[in-house]
Parts: structure tokens; sequence; C-alpha cells
């Protein structure tokens, strides 16, 4: 260390107060070093001196200082009640508009809209449902899952009878 | 400044006993881990309003900036201050806060000002405190006078050239004389990276110093 002058590491440590042995021992045989660092203590101690003198303010500064803090402090929690009602008042619509949903969604869950009443009061029966359903399908020309069948088919005698 | 005294404290010393007293623990202080309840609010202001104002005239280096900012961290410490819960001491959240307001403020307003202050121009509040810093010294000689005044425009100037944190950091440990914890709370920083800040910022100070000082001597000869 004695054969080597400071580092800004070694610096920093000594302006924080807390200087290794070495460093301290190589300051105190080094003059360079001493005069380095009192010119750098000096040039950040009027750093701290300028700030403190620069915010030396007279006591009524602080006073209206402190009344425009308090001020603006009663004027925001204004601000948060009307806040706060438009947040019940959008709660309250939120809920409405929810309810009327509810109120309205077994209509659209039958597809029957104004006579959903008449439905609730006769359910289907599930066996005339059934019985209807093999009636529809007895009535067909050919079975539902030979439909795409029988038009292929038919699209060919078109065909047929269109070249002749 | 001997170098018995430069070994076994830290340097700066020129907070006085009261502006040390708004950094302790007060009324607020005691509750601290439950929020701040709003009637205590006004006694937090009392407390704590010159040194916040101080750190922010050290950040900012405008009046007027500074007492803007400094009712905008009260503010929005209300705002906040359910949410404290004394991590840290009510001093040091309240830095955080002004560190942050004091970023957003960005640096070009700060060059203005410095520009403004060191061109020799109008008086203003902080040409009074660059006169204010002579009356300190009222046997310095003209000499020295302008000694100390080349000596804080490198400062300055040095922390106007480092990177936001770096300049805070700095600032925080110098001028309010901050522990490295204190400063990693209100910066959010751990504190090997705000060694390392001080490492760098030391490092520019110390150029421009040298630098200063070498310029002065060939003047002088």
């Amino acid at each position: 260390m004695s054969e080597q002058h400071l580092s800004d590491e070694n610096l920093t440590e000594l302006l924080l107060g807390t200087p290794e042995e070495a460093v301290a021992a190589h300051v105190a045989g080094c003059e360079a070093c001493r005069a380095e660092l009192a010119r750098l203590s000096a040039a950040v101690s009027r750093a701290s001196e300028w700030t403190r003198a620069a915010a030396e303010r007279p006591a009524g500064f602080w006073y209206t200082q402190r009344q425009a803090i308090l001020e603006g402090v009663s004027a925001r929690p204004q601000r948060s009640h009307l806040t706060a009602w438009a947040s019940v008042l959008a709660a309250l619509v939120l809920t409405a508009v929810l309810l009327g949903r509810v109120s309205v969604e077994p209509n659209l869950m039958t597809g029957n809209g104004g006579n959903s009443v008449d439905s609730a009061a006769a359910p289907v029966d599930p066996d005339d449902e059934l019985m209807a359903e093999i009636q529809a399908s007895v009535r067909r020309p050919v079975p539902r899952a030979f439909e795409p069948a029988l038009l292929v088919t038919q699209e060919l005698h078109r065909a047929a009878e269109a070249n002749q | 400044m001997t170098v018995e005294r430069t070994l076994t404290q830290p340097i700066a010393g020129v907070l006085t006993a009261r502006d040390r007293a708004s950094r302790s623990s007060g009324a607020v202080e005691a509750r601290a881990g439950i929020g701040i309840r709003e009637e205590e609010f006004e006694q937090l202001v009392r407390e704590h309003q010159q040194r916040i104002f101080r750190v922010l005239m050290g950040l900012v280096r405008d009046a007027d900036a500074a007492d803007t900012l400094t009712q905008e961290c009260f503010l929005r410490a209300y705002q906040k201050r359910a949410t404290f819960r004394g991590e840290a001491s009510v001093g040091t959240w309240l830095v955080r806060i002004a560190v942050n307001l004091a970023m957003d403020h960005g640096r070009s307003r700060r060059r203005a000002f410095w520009s403004r202050v060191m061109g020799g121009g109008t008086r203003n509040a902080e040409g009074d405190a660059v006169a204010m810093l002579e009356v300190a010294h009222p046997d310095a000689s003209p000499e020295r006078a302008l000694a100390a005044r080349q000596e804080l425009a490198a400062v300055w100037d040095a922390a106007d050239a480092l990177a936001p944190q770096q300049r805070t950091v700095f600032l925080l440990r110098f001028a309010e004389e901050m522990t490295l914890e204190e400063i990693a709370n209100a910066t959010d920083l751990e504190v090997g990276t705000v060694k390392a800040h001080l490492f760098r910022a030391v490092g520019a100070v110390r150029k421009r110093v040298g630098h200063r000082g070498t310029e002065a001597r060939r003047k002088e000869r």
C-alpha cells in the first residue's frame, strides 16, 4: 500500500470514515495523498455547506409551505369522496344490470321469449318427443345418414341427362 | 483539516443539532409499523419539511422546484400513509419519495440553474446561498473565497456529469450525511451498490477537483 497512492475506493472509505488500516497508514506517511484527501474532503464539505445554506429559510416560508401542503391534503380527500360516490353509483348500476340479466336469462334459455311462462307451465314429455322424432325420420325419403349420398346421386343423374 | 480528523470521523459534519433532530425519531416515528394516522400528518410535515426541502434543494438546486417538490412529496406521503409499514424510518421513507420526485424532475433544469449561478448573473436564492457560504467564512481572503467557489463548482460539475442514481447517492451521503443503509433504503438499492456508486462519484469529483486545482495553479503562475 505504501508504494501505491490512494485509489477512488480508498479515498471513498476515508471520506466515509471507514478506511482499512493499510490505507490509514499510507495516508499518515504520504504527503501527496494527504493533500489530495484534504482537497477532496474540503470540496465535498463545501457542497454540504452550500446545500444547508441554500435550504435555510425564514420561519414564514416553512409556515406557508406547511399550509400549502395541508390545503392540498384537504383538497384531495374531497376528490376521493367524489370518486367513492362514483364507485358506489357504478356498483349500483352494475348490480341492476346483472339482476336484469338474471331475470331475463330463463327466457333466453328456452328460446321462446315471451312464451316462456307457458313452456314452463307445460313441460314436454320425453316419450312424446322421441315418438315425434321417429315419425319425422320415417317420413324422410332416405335415412338422414344417406342424404349426402342421395344429393350426389341426384347431381350425377342431372349431369347425365344434360349430356344426352 | 487535520489528518487525524479525517481518519477518525466522516467528513462534512455541517448538519446542525436541529438538522439531526429532524432525522431522528419523532412523535410520528414512534408508531412506525401501522401506517400514519391522519391527525399525525401535520406533525409529520412539521418534523420533516426542512430536511425534505434540503434534500430536494441538493438534488434539483432550484429553490422554487424544491418547494413545489417538497409539497408534492408530502401530498404523496399523505396518499400513501396507510401503506407505510415501518421497514425504514419515516424520514427515510419521505426521502425515498423525494428522491423519486427529483429523478422525475429531470436534469435539464439543474443544468439551467447552475449555468445561471456560475454565470454570475442575477442574484437569487441560490446565488444568496453562495454568498452565505462566504459569510460563513468571513475571514477568508478573496482568493480563498474564489477557491471555495471553484471547489463548489467542481463538485456540482462532477455531480451533474454522474448518472442520476450516482448523484443521488453521493448527495445523500455527503450533503445529507445519511448512512449507507439509509441510502440503500431510500433508493431501493443494495448497500454494495450504494458503495459502488459512491466510489464512482468520488472518483469523478476527485478528477474535477484535481483538474480545477491544476488550472488554478497554472493561472497563479
